[in-house]
C-alpha cells in the first residue's frame, strides 16, 4: 500500500515536534528575555513531554491501523513498533533528565540553553537510530547522538573531571566511529548497496560473501560496542561516567545505550539473520551463513558482565560503581541477543525498559544527594537511609532491582533473559550470568549497607536530615513506581515488548513492483 | 602504465587506516591522536568513493568483482542508491568528520585551559 | 467460595507495615501498638486455618487461584495442606510475640516494626505459594527485611553477620532460579504451577521423561543447595551462629522459629516431589550431612560460652533431625519431622525469649556472668527449665513427640543413622541441662545479679502461649498429628511411587540403550 507523502510524514510527528522544540529552545536562548530563569528548561521539558505523547499516539496508530511498518525516505527510515519502543524509552529518559536538570544549579549557571539544545539533539539522534535501515542514515544518526554527547560530557567547562571525561569520550568515540565507518564502507562495497535490506538480499543471492560481510560487521561492532559499552570497548565508560555531570551520566547510561542496542539489533538481525516467517511474532530467527557470530556475541557478553562486575567491587565512588554496573548490565542485555529468537529480543527490550528506570533512578539519587550538599563517594552515603528516608528507600530499591532481587523490575527482566537462554539451550550462559548476579550482589549491597547499617543515629536528636526537596522527591517517585510495579505486575510491558519485537522483522524487502 | 583498479584504492585506504590506528595508539598528544582519527575517517572515505566509482561499472572490477545479476530498471530498484550511494555516503562522512574535529578541538582547547597540557597520559585524574 | 483467608494473611501485614511507616517518627508507642494490633489481627484471621481445616482431605485447602501474568504461565496460586498449615499458624502466632518481645526497642521503632510486618507477609507467602516463581519471589523478599533487622538493630558485629546471612542465602538460591527456569521449559507445560510441573516432569506410564538423569541431578542439587543453606545443613551452617548472636531477640526468635523452617519446608515441598529420582540418589548424602549436623551441632554447643550461640548450634542439631526424618521415606519419621519443625519453632523461640529476658536486665549473654539466678528469679527459673526440658525432648513436652517419631521412623527404615543420631539426643540433654544449671543454680556469683526482677507482665505474655503449646503438643499430640498424618501418608506414598517409577524407567531406558548399542554393533 502506498501512502501519500503527507500521510507518511504524520508518522514522523515525534521527530518533527522534537525538531521544532529544538528550534524554539535555540531561539528562546538567543532572543529571549534576559531574566528567563528556568524558562528554557520548562520549554524543553514541555516539548519532550509532547514528543513523548506523540510517540505513544503513533504507537497506537500503528496498532489500530494494523500496520507492521511504514517506510519513509526511499526506504532508509522505518517507523515500526520496534523503533517506537526505543523512542518511547529514550523519550522517557530525556524527559526525566530535562526535568531533573532543571533543578541542578551548576547546569543553570553554565548555560541552560546549551544544555537543553544538546540534550534535544541527542534525543533526536536516538530517535533516528531507532528507525534507520540504511548505512548512511545509521552513521548520521549515531553521530547526531555522539557529537553533542561529547560536549555534554564536558559541560562543566571549568571542572577538571568533566573536561577529562569529554576528552576521553571524544577520542575513544571518534576512534570507534572511524573503525565503524571503515567497516561500513566495506559493507557497501561488498554488497553494492547501503540499505540493510539490500545487503541482506545481496548475501541471500550469493552476490556478497557472508564471511567478508561478517568480518566487516566485526569492525562495525567496535563502533556499536562502544555505544553500549561492551567489552573490550568499555574502557571509556568509568572515566566518562565519573567525570561527566551526573545528569549527563544518567543520560549516557540509559537513553544513549538504548539507542545503541536498537541499532545493534536492527543491523545484525537485518543483515545476518532472517525470521522464520511461520512462527512469528515470537519466532525463531535463522542465522544466515556461519552462525559463529552468536558465539562471539555470547563471549563478548560474558566478558563484559564479568569485567563490569569484578571491577565494580573495589570502587569507592558511587558514580564509578554505577558505571561498572552499567557495563555489566550491557553484558546481561547482550545475552538476549545470542538466542536468535523473538523471546530473546523481547527479553532485551523488556530488560532495557526496566533497566532505564532503575538506573536513571539510581543516578537521580546521586544528583539529589549532591544537590543537597552531599558527595559522590560511597562514604558520603553513610547513614543516608536515616538522614533522608525516602531517598534512601528509593536508592535501596533501585540497587536491589539492579541486582535482580524480587519483587522488583530487575528481577523480572532477568527472568525473561534467563528464560530465553535456557529455552534455547544456552544453559551454561545462564549459569554464568547467575554467578555474575551473585558477584554483583556484593557491591550493590555494600552501598545499601553504607546507607542503612552504618552511621545509624542512636538517638532521635542525632539525625542530621538531608533535605532533597520536593522536586527531586517527585522525580524519584516517578522512577520508583515502575521499578516496583513492573516487579509485581508486568503483563502490559511484556505484551508491549512482545508486540514490538513481533512486528520488527525488518528484512523483507519490498517487492520491486511496489515502486511503480 | 598500470590501470587504476579497485585494489589500489582499497590498499591506499587500508594503509591510511593502519597509519591512523597506529597514530592513535602511539601518540600522546591529543591533537596527534585526533589527526590519527581523521586519517581513519578519510580511509573510509577513500574506500567509499572508490567503491562508488567501481561498483558503477561491474566490468572493470577485476578479481574482487561484484556481479549484478539484475540489469536496467529492475537493477535500479533493487540496488537503488548504489550507483551514487558511495559518493553521498562520503559527503556525509566528510561533514561529520568536520563536525567531530571541531568539537574535539574545542574540547582539547578546554583541557589545555584547565590543565595546561594536552598529553593524554597526563589527563588521568580518574582511575580504577 | 470461602473467604480468601490466605490472601488476607498476605495483605494485612503489608498494609500494617505501610500504616506504621506512615506514622510520624515521634510516635514510637503508636507504631508499636499498630504493629502489635496488625500482628494480632493476622493471627485472628489465621485461626480458621485451624478450625476449618479438614484433616482427612488430601491435597491443598483454602486454595485461591488467579491469573497473574498469563503470557508466562504465571499464576497467583496459594493453598495449604497438612504439611504447611501448622507452619503458617506458627508464623502468625510467633509474630505478635515477637512484637511484644521488641517492646524495649527504642530507636527507629517504626522502621523496625515495618520490617517485621513485611517479613511476616513474605514468610507466610513462602509457605502458601503453590507457584514456583511466586514462591521464589516471596523467598527472596524475606531477605531484605531480615538483613535490616539484623544489620540495624543487631549487636556489635551486626553488619558482618547481616551481610553474611544475606550473601549466603542469595548466592545459594541463584542456581535454584536457573533450575526453576530450566524445568519450566523442560516440562513443556508452560506454567510455574507446582502441581502441574511435578506431574509433567514425572509422567505416569511410559511417557518419555522430560529430564535426563544428569539434568535432574543438577536441578535437584540447585534446589537442595538453596534450601540447605537456609536449614542450615552442615557445612553451610556458618552464617547461623553469627546471625543469631547479633540479631535482636525478636529477630532470633523469627529466624529460629520460622526462617530456618523455610529450608526444610522447601526440601519437602519442592525439591523432593519435583525430582524424586534424584532425591533418592542424594538421600544417603543428605542423611549423612544431617547426622553429622546433629552430632557436630551438639558438640559445638558444649564449647559455647554465649547462650545465643549455644542455642544457635542446638538449632543446627535439631534441624538435622528434621532433615533426617525427611529422607528415609517413612511416615512416622516424616510426621515427626514436620512436628519437630513446629516444636523447634516453639521451644527455640521460647529459649531465645528467655535469653532476651536476661539480656535486657544484664546486657550480657555469657554463661559465666550468671549463676544462681533461680534464687533471685524463681518464676523465670521455672519457665527456663520447662523450655529446656522441652528442647531436650522430655516425655510430656512437645520435643519428645517429634524426636521420638523421627528416631522411631528412621530406625524402621535405616538403623545406622538412627543410632548415630540418637547420640545427639544424649548430647542435647547434656548441653541444655548444663546451660540451665550454670545459669540458674549454684551461688549468685555476681553482685549485679542479686537484685534482678522476676518476669514482668509483658514477658509472661510472650512466654505463656509458648508454654501452653509445649504442654499441649506434649500431652495431646494427636490433635496436631492427625492434621499432619494424612498429608504425610499421601505425600510419602506419592514420593515412594515416583521414586520407584523413576528408577524403573531409568533402568529400562538404560537396558534399552544398551540393547540398541549391542544390536547396532551386530548389524
Amino acid at each position: 500500500m502506498q501512502l501519500g507523502v503527507v500521510e507518511n510524514l504524520s508518522f514522523l510527528t515525534p521527530e518533527i515536534l522534537l525538531t521544532v522544540t529544538l528550534g524554539a529552545v535555540i531561539a528562546l536562548d538567543i532572543g529571549g528575555p534576559k531574566d528567563r530563569k528556568g524558562l528554557v528548561a520548562r520549554l524543553a521539558a514541555t516539548g519532550l513531554g509532547a514528543t513523548l505523547l506523540m510517540v505513544i499516539l503513533t504507537y497506537f496508530e500503528l496498532e489500530t491501523k494494523q500496520r507492521a511498518r511504514v517506510f519513509l525516505f526511499a526506504d532508509s527510515f522505518v517507523v515500526d513498533p520496534f523503533s517506537m519502543f526505543f523512542k518511547l524509552v529514550a523519550g522517557v529518559c530525556s524527559f526525566m533528565i530535562a526535568l531533573f536538570a532543571a533543578k541542578v544549579r551548576r547546569i543553570e549557571s553554565q548555560g541552560e540553553g546549551e544544555f537543553y539544545t544538546l540534550l534535544l539533539v541527542t534525543t533526536l539522534g536516538i530517535f533516528l537510530m531507532a528507525g534507520v535501515t540504511d548505512l548512511v542514515g545509521m552513521v548520521v544518526a549515531i553521530e547526531t547522538l555522539s557529537i553533542p554527547s561529547y560536549i555534554l560530557a564536558g559541560f562543566y567547562k571549568r571542572d577538571r573531571g568533566s573536561s577529562e571525561a569529554s576528552l576521553k569520550y571524544v577520542l575513544y568515540g571518534a576512534t570507534a566511529s572511524g573503525s565503524m565507518l571503515f567497516g561500513l564502507a566495506f559493507l557497501y562495497g561488498l554488497s553494492g548497496t547501503t540499505s540493510f535490506q539490500g545487503i541482506s538480499a545481496a548475501i541471500a543471492s550469493g552476490r556478497a560473501d557472508v564471511l567478508s560481510i561478517s568480518l566487516m560487521l566485526g569492525l562495525v561492532l567496535i563502533g556499536l560496542g562502544f555505544k553500549i559499552s561492551a567489552a573490550p570497548f568499555h574502557m571509556w565508560t568509568p572515566d566518562v561516567y565519573e567525570g561527566s555531570p551526573t545528569a549527563v551520566t544518567a543520560y549516557l547510561s540509559t537513553a544513549s545505550k538504548a539507542g545503541g542496542f536498537a541499532i545493534l539489533i536492527r543491523l545484525f538481525y537485518s543483515i545476518l539473520a532472517r525470521p522464520e516467517v511461520a512462527s512469528r511474532p515470537e519466532g525463531q530467527w535463522i542465522p544466515i551463513g556461519d552462525p559463529g557470530w552468536t558465539t562471539l556475541v555470547a563471549v563478548i557478553a560474558v566478558v563484559t558482565m564479568t569485567i563490569g562486575n569484578l571491577a565494580a567491587y573495589k570502587q569507592t565512588n558511587v558514580k564509578r560503581l554505577l558505571a561498572y554496573s552499567s557495563i555489566a548490565h550491557a553484558g546481561y542485555i547482550l545475552l538476549g541477543f545470542v538466542v536468535m529468537h523473538g523471546s530473546g529480543l523481547m527479553a532485551m527490550l523488556f530488560y532495557i525498559a526496566t533497566y532505564v528506570f532503575m538506573n536513571l533512578g539510581a543516578f537521580l539519587c546521586v544528583i539529589a544527594v549532591s544537590e543537597a550538599g552531599g558527595g559522590e563517594e560511597i562514604s558520603d552515603f553513610r547513614g543516608l537511609g536515616w538522614r533522608a528516608p525516602f531517598l534512601g528507600f528509593c536508592m535501596a530499591a533501585f540497587l536491589f532491582s539492579l541486582t535482580g532481587l524480587p519483587p522488583l523490575a530487575g528481577f523480572v527482566g532477568k527472568v525473561y533473559l534467563f528464560a530465553a537462554l535456557v529455552e534455547h539451550g544456552w544453559v551454561w550462559l545462564s549459569v554464568v550470568a547467575a554467578l555474575n548476579s551473585a558477584v554483583s550482589l556484593y557491591y550493590y549491597v555494600r552501598v545499601v549497607k553504607t546507607m542503612y547499617l552504618e552511621g545509624i543515629p542512636r538517638r532521635a536528636g542525632d539525625v542530621v536530615p538531608l533535605r532533597i526537596g520536593s522536586h527531586f522527591g517527585i522525580m524519584l517517585f516517578v522512577c520508583l513506581v515502575p521499578t516496583i510495579l513492573f516487579g509485581i505486575y508486568w503483563q502490559p510491558l511484556a505484551r508491549l515488548a512482545t508486540w514490538s519485537v513481533g512486528a520488527s522483522a525488518p528484512v523483507e524487502a519490498r517487492p520491486v513492483a511496489a515502486h511503480k | 602504465m598500470p590501470v587504476a583498479n579497485l585494489e589500489w584504492f582499497l590498499l591506499i585506504g587500508a594503509f591510511l587506516f593502519a597509519t591512523g590506528v597506529f597514530t592513535i595508539l602511539t601518540r600522546k598528544n591529543a591533537v596527534s591522536v585526533l589527526m590519527g582519527v581523521e586519517l581513519v575517517l578519510n580511509s573510509a572515505n577513500i574506500n567509499l568513493v572508490a567503491f562508488s566509482r567501481f561498483v558503477r561499472s561491474p566490468a572493470t572490477l577485476g578479481p574482487t568483482s561484484i556481479e549484478f545479476p539484475l540489469q536496467g530498471e529492475a537493477a535500479h530498484h533493487v540496488y537503488g542508491a548504489a550507483w551514487i550511494g558511495g559518493n553521498v555516503f562520503a559527503a556525509f562522512v566528510i561533514i561529520l568528520a568536520a563536525a567531530e574535529a571541531a568539537v574535539a578541538l574545542a574540547i582539547i582547547l578546554g583541557i589545555y585551559r584547565n590543565l595546561g597540557d594536552v598529553d593524554v597520559d597526563e589527563v588521568t585524574a580518574m582511575k580504577g | 467460595m470461602s473467604a480468601p483467608i490466605l490472601s488476607a494473611l498476605l495483605v494485612i501485614p503489608v498494609a500494617g507495615a505501610a500504616l506504621v511507616a506512615l506514622l510520624p517518627r515521634e510516635n514510637a508507642r503508636e507504631a508499636k501498638l499498630a504493629a502489635l494490633l496488625t500482628a494480632f489481627l493476622t493471627f485472628l484471621v489465621s485461626i480458621p486455618l485451624w478450625t476449618q481445616f479438614r484433616p482427612g482431605d488430601i491435597g491443598m485447602q483454602f486454595v485461591e487461584t488467579r491469573a497473574w501474568v498469563p503470557a508466562l504461565g504465571l499464576t497467583y496460586k496459594v493453598g495449604v495442606d497438612g504439611i504447611s498449615v501448622l507452619l503458617v499458624l506458627l508464623t502468625t502466632l510467633l509474630m505478635p510475640i515477637c512484637v511484644l518481645a521488641s517492646w524495649s526497642i527504642s530507636d527507629r521503632v517504626k522502621d523496625y516494626m515495618a520490617a517485621f510486618l513485611i517479613l511476616e507477609s513474605a514468610m507466610i507467602g513462602s509457605f502458601v505459594a503453590q507457584d514456583l516463581l511466586l514462591f521464589y519471589v516471596f523467598w527472596e523478599a524475606m531477605l531484605i527485611p531480615m538483613l535490616l533487622i539484623i544489620g540495624v538493630w543487631g549487636g556489635r558485629r551486626r553488619v558482618y553477620a547481616a551481610l553474611k546471612f544475606f550473601l549466603f542465602t542469595v548466592v545459594g538460591s541463584l542456581p535454584m532460579f536457573v533450575a526453576i527456569l530450566y524445568i519450566y521449559f523442560k516440562a513443556g507445560a508452560h506454567t510455574f504451577d507446582l502441581e502441574t510441573l511435578r506431574a509433567s516432569l514425572n509422567p505416569a506410564g511410559d511417557a518419555p521423561l522430560p529430564l535426563t538423569v544428569t539434568a535432574a541431578r543438577w536441578c535437584f542439587f540447585a534446589f537442595a543447595l538453596a534450601f540447605a543453606v537456609k536449614v542450615p545443613l552442615f557445612p553451610l551452617h556458618t552464617w547461623l551462629p553469627d546471625a543469631h548472636v547479633e540479631a535482636p531477640t525478636a529477630g532470633s526468635v523469627i529466624l529460629a522459629g520460622v526462617l530456618l523452617k523455610m529450608g526444610t519446608y522447601g526440601l519437602l515441598r519442592f525439591a523432593i516431589p519435583i525430582f524424586p529420582g534424584a532425591a533418592a540418589e542424594f538421600a544417603p548424602a543428605l542423611i549423612s550431612l544431617a547426622v553429622i549436623g546433629v552430632i557436630y551441632g551438639s558438640l559445638m554447643c558444649l564449647a559455647q560460652e554465649d547462650m545465643k550461640k549455644l542455642i544457635a548450634y542446638s538449632s543446627v542439631a535439631h534441624l538435622g533431625f528434621c532433615v533426617l526424618g525427611m529422607f528415609v521415606w517413612n511416615d512416622k519419621a516424616l510426621s515427626g519431622s514436620i512436628l519437630q519443625m513446629v516444636n523447634h519453632g516453639i521451644s527455640t523461640g521460647a529459649l531465645f525469649l528467655c535469653v532476651g529476658v536476661l539480656y535486657e536486665r544484664r546486657h550480657t549473654r555469657l554463661l559465666e556472668d550468671f549463676g544462681g539466678i533461680a534464687k533471685v528469679m524463681p518464676w523465670y527459673a521455672a519457665v527456663l527449665i520447662i523450655v529446656t526440658l522441652s528442647s531436650i525432648g522430655l516425655p510430656g513436652t512437645n520435643g519428645f513427640i517429634g524426636e521420638f517419631l523421627i528416631l522411631l521412623g528412621t530406625f524402621e527404615a535405616k538403623k545406622v543413622p538412627a543410632i548415630l543420631a540418637s547420640t545427639g539426643v544424649v548430647l542435647g540433654a547434656t548441653y541444655m541441662l548444663w546451660m540451665a544449671q550454670r545459669v540458674l543454680f549454684g551461688r549468685v556469683t555476681h553482685e549485679e545479679n542479686e537484685n534482678l526482677g522476676d518476669l514482668r507482665g509483658r514477658e509472661w505474655a510472650t512466654l505463656l502461649p509458648l508454654l501452653f503449646l509445649i504442654f499441649a503438643i506434649g500431652v495431646v499430640p494427636n490433635v496436631f498429628l492427625h492434621r499432619i498424618a494424612p498429608a504425610v501418608e499421601d505425600y510419602n506414598r506419592q514420593v515412594r511411587a515416583a521414586i520407584h517409577h523413576d528408577q524403573e524407567r531409568r533402568a529400562e531406558e538404560k537396558s534399552r540403550a544398551e540393547f540398541e548399542r549391542h544390536g547396532g554393533a551386530r548389524k
